[in-house]
């Protein structure tokens, strides 16, 4: 949870950062590309201006020069007038190769730049007709200050003016043109020509001007004005050819010495300028008036490039300028790597702080949380209270303490109840029967001291065999049954004890099952009892599970209870009492502790009879019955030897019958005991008690026969409550009638020849028709 | 003998077991008044009453559980033990989470009653005694002013902060009128230190 915090808070951080160093890149990106473009656009200008204005002289000389013709000032027919006017003009611009003039009749005056022997010569060709092959030619050289240095004469001159390109064109045109670049023959530097014709009034030409214009120093200008910067600018002509470039022999296609001629761009060994420029040659040039910008990109170094064109009459040249796109924006683009860097590390920090705030901020709720966790573990007491810096927790951390005295107040009382119980207590988990608590009562009877116990399950406590109590345990509860059960268990010195206990399931305020609570009772002594007889003692004690009968006793119990109470207390009054006259009667007190002993009697049998209450019917089933007389009378044989009487049992073969098994052997208890107290209250020498069975079409019949005093007239049998025994209750023929009668039988009395008294029952034989239904 | 002054009550529907316990008790040196339904022992005993009670759990009208409920939400101090003729499991736990002393069936031995009445007494002595305590606590709150009283409740709730000027920035008041108000709770309710005055009261919060 924390960790995604922490990355989301950091990733959101870096987002933000990289967002804004990004859009400030992107957007100073394109301010620099459009400031690159702005440069070479300048640049361009800067080259347009120069190329124009090396043009320029060439046109204002020449246009001059027609002007003065034209006007009559100048006299084109005097070749020394010519040659003293070309001379200035060559003076003038340096770029200016040579400046001539040429008419029909073949007459040609040439003015150029030379070498030796003066710097400057002068050809004169007089008129010749045309297709003459060879023809007169006088040279003159002169030095800066017009001086003749030398004069030469030739006969077989072979120089034609009128088949020359720039002769034809303006005889053509009758107006100025630019010849296309070439390589001039003489100084082998790109060059071109530019011509005008010199009109008469009627219009028709006089005479051509020409000139030649050498233009290898604007290669050396284009050098200079790109030094810094990894780039170029090119001059090119319309068709692709390269008539300036910072490398000035790259221009020149040495292929012909003879005639070289200007280098193509798609050929120039400058491999930026072939592919920023080289597609003008495969598609020509556009219409378009503007500059055409390209992005391109040459190992791995962007470029930007652009074309523009010189616009000047007669002519279509373009400027090619290309640049590094580092140029421009290098420096952004390592600004950009800084900034991410920059934006992470930000991001990592204002997230570091920002977790160490959040922990600082959280850190008190923690400690709250683990302090109300303590507190109702009960490792803080509420009077220290719960603190925070947050008046929100301090009030939330009052109500709780609040609340946590007000639970210890509370079990204070219960635990108080719990410890002075007079009875085993243990608060027991539901689920795993771990004790939670324990009293010093439940400890004495196992033997364990409390915090041993505390640390145990119920199945430690239990036998190997009885570990099914355990979990018969745990689902009773959780059904919220009530778990009645007596078991046999193991004390912490390994002696077995039978326990009764009782627990119900207690659940907290949402329902949820929070602790069973089981009262221990240490029935060892009555089990002891019960287990001498054997298996039917243990049978018997699950006739108190009648059903019928339990709803009997549970009204009796009720009943009798208040009755039974009031004498115990009224004896106990009374032994006071007696006490207090001083030398009381002796057999007064012996008769006030019998009735004692008599209602504490009756009170332990309303209690057994009451566990009946919670007890379900046992189902019927066909039994042999003569096995269960044989361990019933076993059962009773060793009460009544005390008496000295004597049990028999006449054992005759007997069909099965259908009951409950058990419940009968009760009946048969009861009867068998009923007739040992008679016997006992009137003893007689040879006290006997006979069982006999007799067996009709459906039934079996049992009978109990004594040869005591028999039954008086003035009791009626039976009826619940009804006796003739001294410490009875009448109670015993009230329950065997009620189960008999639940078994489909029948119970009556009869008395016997000698005085005794004999009690027979009937039972449905299970081989008969209807004796196999439950 | 202690239980001079004490007295056990006992509330039972059936007059055969109220009289012939409260004889028995009575001749037995106690103190015993009986009566024979909830309704006249909370006509006749003050909820303080010295003693125990004695209460049958099941009777017509209101019934031991609703009596001790009314008891309880009445604070009264009288420690309960209950007797049943047909009490389960249940009821018995329902009882001593209520905070009966003990929950016995009938009939019982008297002298398992007799043993818890003796645990009963002690048991509403002390509740008693602590009653009184709180009632002479809050008796003594209440001679203190509003503002006093504010003081105190900030003491008590912030036992870590009981500076003056922590109490005074807490109230909006100057530290020198937190010292006197300091002063005068501590004069009326009769201790010398703050300590002391958290430890006097702090179990009542």
């Amino acid at each position: 949870m924390r960790a995604t915090l922490a990355l989301c808070l950091g990733g959101l951080q870096f987002l933000a950062i990289l967002s804004v160093i990004l859009s400030t890149f992107v957007s100073s990106e394109d301010a620099l590309l459009r400031q690159s473009r702005n440069s070479l656009t300048e640049v361009s200008v800067n080259v347009i201006g120069q190329v124009k204005s090396f043009l320029n002289p060439a046109r204002q000389a020449l246009d001059a020069t027609r002007r003065l013709a034209e006007n009559d000032v100048l006299d084109i027919s005097d070749p020394a007038v010519l040659e003293s006017h070309f001379f200035q003009q060559l003076q003038v611009a340096p770029q200016l190769a040579g400046m001539y003039l040429a008419d029909e009749t073949g007459r040609f005056v040439y003015v150029m730049r030379s070498e030796e022997p003066g710097r400057y010569r002068t050809k004169f060709v007089p008129p010749f007709p045309p297709g003459t092959e060879e023809h007169p030619a006088d040279f003159q050289w002169r030095n800066d200050q017009f001086t003749l240095l030398e004069t030469t004469t030739t006969r077989t001159d072979t120089y034609e003016a009128r088949t020359r390109p720039w002769f034809r064109m303006v005889s053509e045109t009758k107006a100025p043109i630019w010849t296309e670049p070439y390589i001039f023959f003489t100084t082998r530097q790109p060059g071109l020509t530019y011509g005008v014709p010199i009109l008469d009034e009627d219009g028709d030409i006089r005479a051509i001007l020409g000139i030649d214009i050498q233009i290898d120093a604007l290669s050396g200008f284009l050098l200079d004005i790109w030094s810094e910067r990894r780039g170029a600018a090119l001059v090119l002509n319309e068709d692709g050819a390269v008539l300036a470039h910072p490398t000035l022999v790259l221009i020149r296609q040495e292929a012909h010495m003879e005639a070289p001629e200007l280098t193509r761009v798609d050929q120039i060994a400058d491999p930026i300028a072939q592919k920023a420029f080289g597609d003008v040659v495969q598609t020509g040039l556009s219409d378009a008036q503007g500059p055409v910008h390209t992005d391109f990109q040459l190992n791995g170094q962007d470029y930007v490039a652009m074309l523009i064109e010189v616009s000047e009459p007669g002519l279509r040249w373009l400027i090619g300028l290309y640049a590094a796109e580092d140029n421009f924006i290098g420096e952004i683009k390592k600004n950009r790597t800084q900034g991410v860097w920059i934006a992470l590390a930000i991001a990592i920090l204002t997230g570091a702080i920002g977790l160490a705030m959040a922990d600082r901020i959280y850190a008190p709720v923690r400690t709250f949380a683990s302090q109300s966790q303590q507190l109702s573990s009960g490792e803080i007491t509420p009077e220290e209270g719960l603190h925070s810096p947050y008046r929100e927790l301090e009030d939330t951390g009052a109500a709780l303490a609040q609340e946590v005295r007000q639970r210890q107040r509370f079990e204070t009382a219960y635990g108080r109840t719990f410890d002075l119980a007079s009875r085993g207590m243990a608060q027991i988990s539901p689920e795993t029967g771990r004790f939670q608590r324990v009293n010093e009562q439940l400890c004495d009877i196992m033997g364990y001291r409390p915090d041993e116990l505390e640390k145990m399950t119920l199945a430690d406590i239990l036998p190997e065999d009885g570990q099914q109590i355990a979990v018969k345990f745990r689902e009773t509860l959780l059904q919220d049954s009530e778990f009645i059960a007596e078991n046999q268990f193991i004390r912490k010195d390994g002696s077995p004890i039978w326990l009764r206990v009782n627990a119900i399931l207690i659940r907290d305020e949402n329902g949820v099952p929070d602790h069973a609570v089981a009262i221990v009772d240490d029935v060892s002594d009555r089990k002891k009892a019960e287990d001498e007889a054997g298996r039917l003692s243990r049978d018997l004690s699950h006739v108190a599970r009648v059903n019928l009968m339990g709803e009997m006793a549970s009204g009796l119990a009720h009943e009798l209870n208040q009755p039974l109470s009031a004498i115990s207390y009224n004896v106990d009054a009374a032994k006071i009492t007696l006490d207090e006259i001083g030398d009381p009667d002796p057999e007064l007190t012996e008769i006030l502790s019998d009735i004692d002993r008599q209602s504490r009697r009756a009170g332990d049998i309303i209690r057994a009879l009451r566990e009946v209450i919670r007890k379900d019917r046992g189902r019927q089933a066909p039994f042999e019955l003569n096995g269960l007389i044989r361990q019933t009378v076993s059962l009773m044989d060793s009460e009544a030897k005390i008496h000295e009487i004597k049990l028999h049992y006449d054992e005759t073969e007997l069909p099965f019958v259908t009951g409950n098994r058990t419940q009968i052997a009760q009946v048969l208890v009861n009867l068998l005991r009923n007739a040992i107290d008679a016997l006992a209250r009137d003893p007689i020498a040879g006290g006997r008690i006979a069982i006999t069975t007799r067996v009709t079409d459906e039934l079996v019949e049992v009978r109990v026969e004594d040869n005591g005093p028999g039954v008086s007239d003035d009791v009626t049998l039976f009826d619940t409550f009804d006796t003739q025994k001294a410490d009875g209750m009448g109670l015993g023929l009230s329950i065997c009638r009620t189960i008999i009668k639940a078994n489909d039988g029948t119970i009556w009395y009869e008395p016997t020849e000698t005085s005794g008294a004999r009690f027979c029952f009937t039972l449905r034989r299970s081989d008969q028709p209807g004796g196999e239904r439950e | 003998m202690t239980s001079e002054s004490l007295v056990v009550f006992i509330v039972d529907d059936d007059e055969d077991v109220r009289i012939a316990l409260s004889r028995s008790l009575s001749k037995r040196g106690m103190r015993v008044e009986h009566f024979a339904d909830a309704q006249a022992f909370l006509n006749q005993v003050h909820e303080d009453a010295k003693g125990c009670l004695i209460l049958d759990y099941g009777m017509p009208g209101m019934d031991g559980l609703e009596l001790q409920d009314h008891l309880n939400r009445q604070g009264s101090t009288i420690p309960v033990i209950f007797i049943s003729g047909h009490g389960g499991i249940p009821e018995s736990v329902r009882a001593t989470k209520a905070g009966a002393i003990d929950f016995l069936e009938k009939p019982f031995d008297l002298a398992v009653l007799i043993e818890r009445i003796q645990a009963a007494f002690e048991v509403g002595a002390q509740l008693r005694s602590d009653k009184a305590r709180r009632k002479m606590l809050a008796d003594k709150r209440g001679l203190l002013t509003e503002r006093e009283e504010q003081v105190l409740q900030h003491i008590l709730t912030h036992p870590a902060r009981t500076s003056s000027k922590e109490i005074a920035a807490e109230l909006g008041i100057s530290p020198r009128t937190v010292e006197i108000h300091r002063g005068r709770i501590q004069q009326k309710v009769g201790v010398k230190t703050t300590i002391e005055l958290y430890e006097l009261f702090g179990q009542m919060q």
